[in-house]
């Protein structure tokens, strides 16, 4: 593998690494309390242990997000 | 069980396996070490670092080991389920001693690198399209890229919003996780040195979870293979009610459907889903304690009449209709709705 496509790669996982970022700090900070009440009312440290699993899974969970606020006002 | 969440829900057991494990993995490293030193040939000395990668390598990869080695081995005998409970502790360890095995690696074989110490992590060694001096590290990336998708979805939060088939679909990983690690051994440390014991302790590793699982599977498809038919109205006979254990209960399969699990409490007989909400537990092998059915893996309960987890927790489970005829119990093929109350039938009123 060329140093370009070692520094491609990385800078792809920086960037969907960025977005999961940003992701999890809006749910830790809002949407989580219409996604699970239960998490949002969770202690600090919870929210913490989830965060990485949420900046790794942010297509999934958002997706998630987005089919419950849907289901929610159909 | 969801009424809400906590860090860990500590009992005097986990934090007793917690030390034990904590300890475990202390013993094996610094016995690594101290054994790594003694043994080395002469002239050929490895620096402390490179001792430190291998402990806490050979430590990942043989927790993951047992990690894969206890849940066949809970399905064999149920003197292994209490290690069962705790797994997802191990896989945490797990993920963090290979953490700290690709740390030590970046540090000492990358980090004074003329580009980032990740690009050369990838790019020295460019040689993916030969078996021979295959640049194995990538491997090692992929499997700790797993393994940290497996730890950071270990909290029940994750169970209870992927829902149980989609979070142990993402768990399947831990099978991929572990075959790159195997091939992240043969294509690196085996092909480098002469000894056998990285190919005995990655050979026999994969054999003993290759063959659990496989002698596991086997019993489970005699299991399958035995289904019962359903009579034309959609009853199944399961046997005599008192044959089976007060407390217990006896695994229906109906083809091509979900296990029951057709329990007596005393005369009352009722039957569930075998299929716990929390992570896919056999319920059926778990028992009646406090009126209530209790998985045998996380002790989730669910109450007989109606399949719900008593309040305040949410979850529940399908219902199945049940008779008894002249002493024997039958149930209905079709699952009702989960959380739907059946009467149960009784021993007395049915003879």
């Amino acid at each position: 593998m060329s140093v370009a496509i070692a520094e491609m790669i990385w800078f792809v996982v920086g960037v969907y690494g960025a977005l999961g970022v940003v992701f999890a700090l809006a749910m830790v900070l809002g949407v989580m309390k219409r996604f699970d009440p239960l998490a949002h009312a969770a202690p600090l440290k919870v929210k913490a242990l989830v965060f990485p699993g949420l900046v790794a899974l942010w297509p999934i969970v958002g997706f998630l997000v987005v089919t419950r606020a849907w289901e929610g006002k159909n | 069980m969801s009424h809400g969440y906590r860090m860990v829900q500590w009992t005097p057991f986990k934090k007793t396996f917690d030390l034990v494990l904590a300890a475990g993995v202390g013993v094996f490293l610094g016995a690594y070490v101290l054994a790594g030193t003694m043994a080395q040939p002469l002239g050929e000395s490895m620096t402390p670092i490179q001792l430190l990668i291998r402990a806490f390598g050979a430590a990942a990869f043989g927790l993951l080991t047992l990690i894969l080695m206890i849940g066949p081995l809970a399905r064999l005998s149920p003197r292994f389920k209490p290690l069962l409970y705790n797994r997802r502790h191990m896989g945490v360890t797990c993920f963090l001693l290979g953490l700290i095995h690709a740390g030590l690696v970046l540090l000492w074989y990358h980090g004074f690198a003329e580009v980032n110490p990740l690009v050369s992590l990838l790019a020295e060694n460019a040689n993916y399209t030969n078996i021979r001096g295959f640049p194995f590290e990538s491997l090692g990336l992929l499997a700790l890229t797993a393994l940290f998708i497996l730890a950071a979805t270990s909290h029940d939060f994750w169970n209870a919003n992927l829902g149980p088939g989609l979070w142990k679909a993402l768990h399947m990983l831990v099978y991929w996780a572990y075959a790159l690690l195997v091939a992240h051994i043969m294509l690196g440390v085996v092909q480098s040195e002469r000894g056998l014991a990285y190919p005995i302790l990655a050979g026999v590793g994969g054999m003993l979870v290759a063959g659990l699982h496989l002698v596991v599977g086997w019993r489970e498809r005699g299991r399958d293979l035995s289904a019962v038919e359903p009579r034309a109205d959609g009853w199944i006979e399961v046997g005599p009610a008192l044959a089976i254990a007060d407390g217990c209960a006896k695994i229906i399969t109906p083809p091509g459907a979900e296990r029951i699990a057709v329990f007596r409490d005393g005369s009352r007989v009722f039957a569930l889903s075998n299929v716990c909400q929390h992570q896919g537990g056999p319920l059926g092998e778990g028992r009646i304690i406090d009126g209530c059915v209790v998985c045998p893996w996380h002790g989730f309960q669910y109450r007989p009449e109606d399949g719900r987890s008593p309040a305040p927790f949410t979850e529940k489970v399908a219902t199945y209709r049940t008779r008894i005829v002249a002493g024997i119990a039958y149930v209905h093929a079709d699952p009702l709705p989960a959380g739907t109350e059946v009467a149960p039938s009784l021993l007395e009123a049915n003879g």
